[in-house]
């Protein structure tokens, strides 16, 4: 089993090390010179040649994406008189023209407030690095000049909510649909299924949520259409999963309005993955059911429901999670256009606006985010198939 | 083997297709849901071919602002959006537009795709692992979300709509070419087609990619449905088609802020015309797989 995943780990790596390749490669995709398109056709030669200078362009390739990966990380040596600390308790340490500090809060961090470089204490010096997605560092985004990351954790809760929400629907409805159509093959119930779930995959998730929207919020107005919270609902975030943290402050009023908003784009980010999860469980069903031992189970006069949760179900969701694992990346992919639709303040629409913006330091982030997100949980997809069916982990 | 001999098999081999092929139709349009699928796909491929011809629109001139936002009426049976264009007219323009990325983009990875895949499958080695290490990559992303953000990159448009679908699109074919070739090689005609010295090539394209195109049509069918749809998607999302010529997808997310006055025929249309399309192909994909490999029926 160690073995098992220590392969599965290793055979991440370059993996990775492509996805971060090709994200990198994205700022060489923009047609035309990079700084031209940041800086816009009216920007003068020597801001041009600035912005190359400063995004490293001129270097060679490999250059670049070393930088990318690490940044400019540095080590130096400091002794503790070089330290001082303010009127607010802050220490400080001047470091190449740059000033990076350590709040009284935080225990490890240094920083600079005018550059972003950022350092730590190791042994008689600091390692300090500015830039490089291993260390965290997304960049900053064009517009705002705000560093990525910490919108990134600003925004990422929402989408988060919005996924496992809709993963709920999906799987819970999901599963059940597809049991009971196996059960009653080609009856009603199986056709109506089977329906909903063609349907299900060929409509436009945005499409779905725009008529969503337009019968729960317009026409019955029973439901909100669009944000996380009504205006004037006061919530203490905590996590910023609005609905945990509604209950962890015991605050109802917000913990209902927060369910009511979430509703309609969850519903419309489950419609995929429910529909796809439907098929696949009854397929999987069905097959199971054919096999011998279901008919030894039923031949030895076990009742139908036994045979169906005990023997069958059992083996029959075997594929059902390779599934869900891969549905987590359509999600949060599907999440651009259902947070569009709603206005939902997650990455999604962080990334629809920063399309419209042509802030490509944002697409560029997310982009590489979620797929590593994507890569991580199929990765314990996988490892958690191997204990649920011990006969992949020898081949 | 003689001349006479090859001839022969290659006749008997050729028959076998023929036969291969009426029978799959026979067997395709027996069942109800894939005949409905191919109406519905020949409709819409009528509709793309003979919309410019029978109905005429320069997108660039249509605009009638006194006929703003109109409910669907006689004269307007979708009703009008908000520069007074008719819907009806847009959307019937809109296939030309929806599947003529998918055609083009399905056809790109099935190109890219397939050869890579048979490429790898036949000489094998470094350069197999190589290819698939790098089939691996791609489909490390989940794959709307590396389209968009490859259109983001190359500037919105048509044409980088359809490379960057066709892009995202290439690793499955690419798997199912590879293992196709990987089984079919060692099948005893091709040892027998490759011991009387016929070249890799010819054995590649006279004896491989035949016999193994069932699973790779079946594909190419279904991922013409997702393809409209993530064109849709893309469109959405302000990167395909361009305004002012109608595209189903941003007709989509244009009509957004007028559902809120009540203008609902804007976003209907649309949507239902995609569905559709979608559902046409998955249909008919679904139909051809049970009608290519009965043991694949689910």
């Amino acid at each position: 089993m160690l073995r098992y995943i220590a392969r599965r780990l290793v055979a991440t790596i370059p993996v990775l090390f492509g996805v971060s390749v090709l994200v990198f490669s994205f700022v060489h995709l923009i047609p035309g010179d990079p700084a031209v398109a940041l800086l816009g056709e009216r920007a003068t030669q020597e801001n041009v040649e600035r912005m190359r200078e400063q995004m490293g362009l001129n270097d060679p390739l490999y250059v670049q994406y070393i930088r990318f990966l690490i940044g400019k990380t540095s080590f130096v040596a400091i002794s503790e008189d070089m330290t001082y600390t303010t009127r607010s308790g802050d220490k400080c340490i001047e470091l190449e023209d740059d000033l990076v500090c350590k709040s009284k809060v935080s225990d490890t961090t240094w920083q600079s407030a005018q550059t972003g470089l950022t350092c730590s204490r190791v042994g008689s010096g600091m390692i300090c690095h500015l830039g490089g997605v291993l260390w965290g560092d997304l960049g900053r985004s064009i517009h705002g000049n705000i560093p990525v990351t910490l919108e990134l954790k600003r925004r990422f809760p929402a989408t988060v909510e919005l996924s496992i929400v809709a993963m709920i629907i999906a799987v819970t409805i999901g599963i059940p649909a597809g049991v009971f159509s196996a059960l009653y093959r080609n009856s009603i119930i199986d056709t109506a299924t089977m329906l909903g779930a063609l349907t299900g995959v060929s409509m436009p998730i945005f499409w779905l949520g725009i008529l969503l929207m337009w019968l729960f919020g317009l026409v019955l107005g029973w439901l909100p259409t669009g944000s996380r919270l009504s205006v004037g609902v006061e919530l203490k975030t905590i996590t910023n999963l609005y609905i945990l943290d509604s209950i962890l402050t015991g605050n109802g009023e917000a913990l209902i309005d927060s369910v009511k908003h979430i509703i309609l784009p969850s519903i419309a980010l489950a419609t995929i993955p429910l529909s796809i999860i439907a098929r696949m469980t009854r397929s999987s069903m069905l097959e199971i059911l054919g096999q011998d031992y279901v008919r030894t189970a039923h031949a030895k006069g076990l009742s139908p429901r036994v045979v169906v949760v005990r023997h069958a179900m059992r083996n029959a969701m075997m594929p059902v999670v390779t599934i869900v694992g891969l549905q987590i990346g359509s999600l949060l992919a599907g999440a651009i256009l259902t947070e569009t639709v709603f206005s939902w303040p997650g990455i999604g629409k962080w990334v629809f606006d920063a399309i419209s913006g042509r802030d490509y330091p944002i697409v560029q982030s997310v982009t590489l985010i979620i797929t590593v997100i994507f890569v991580l949980v199929n990765l314990l997809v996988d490892i958690s198939y191997a204990f649920l069916n011990p006969r992949i982990r020898y081949q | 083997m003689t001349i006479m001999e090859k001839g022969l098999a290659s006749s008997t081999l050729a028959r076998g297709h023929e036969g291969q092929f009426r029978r799959v139709l026979r067997r395709l349009l027996r069942t109800s849901n894939a005949r409905l699928g191919l109406a519905i796909v020949i409709t819409f491929l009528l509709v793309a071919i003979l919309a410019p011809i029978v109905n005429p629109y320069d997108a660039r001139r249509d605009l009638n602002l006194r006929e703003r936002l109109n409910p669907p009426s006689a004269e307007h049976p979708f009703g009008t959006d908000d520069l007074g264009r008719d819907v009806l007219r847009r959307v019937v323009h809109g296939p030309r537009v929806s599947l003529r990325v998918a055609v083009l983009a399905v056809a790109i990875s099935l190109v890219v795709g397939s050869l890579t895949g048979l490429i790898a499958g036949m000489i094998g080695g470094v350069l197999d692992s190589i290819l698939m290490r790098l089939m691996d990559i791609l489909l490390a992303f989940p794959y709307v979300l590396l389209a968009i953000a490859l259109v983001a990159m190359l500037g919105p448009g048509l044409r980088n709509t359809m490379i960057a679908i066709g892009i995202v699109y290439i690793p499955p074919y690419a798997r199912l070419a590879r293992s196709m070739a990987l089984s079919i090689r060692e099948e005893d005609f091709v040892m027998a087609a490759r011991s009387i010295g016929t070249g890799e090539m010819r054995i590649l394209f006279t004896h491989i990619l035949p016999n193994g195109l069932a699973p790779i049509i079946v594909q190419a069918t279904l991922s013409m449905g997702t393809a409209v749809l993530d064109a849709a998607a893309l469109g959405f999302l302000g990167l395909g088609q361009q305004p002012p010529f109608p595209e189903w997808g941003k007709m989509l997310v244009d009509s957004i802020q007028f559902i809120l006055s009540g203008s609902w025929w804007v976003m209907l249309f649309p949507g239902l015309a995609i569905m559709l399309t979608v559902l046409g192909f998955n249909l008919l994909g679904d139909g051809l797989r049970d009608a290519m490999d009965p043991r694949l029926r689910l």
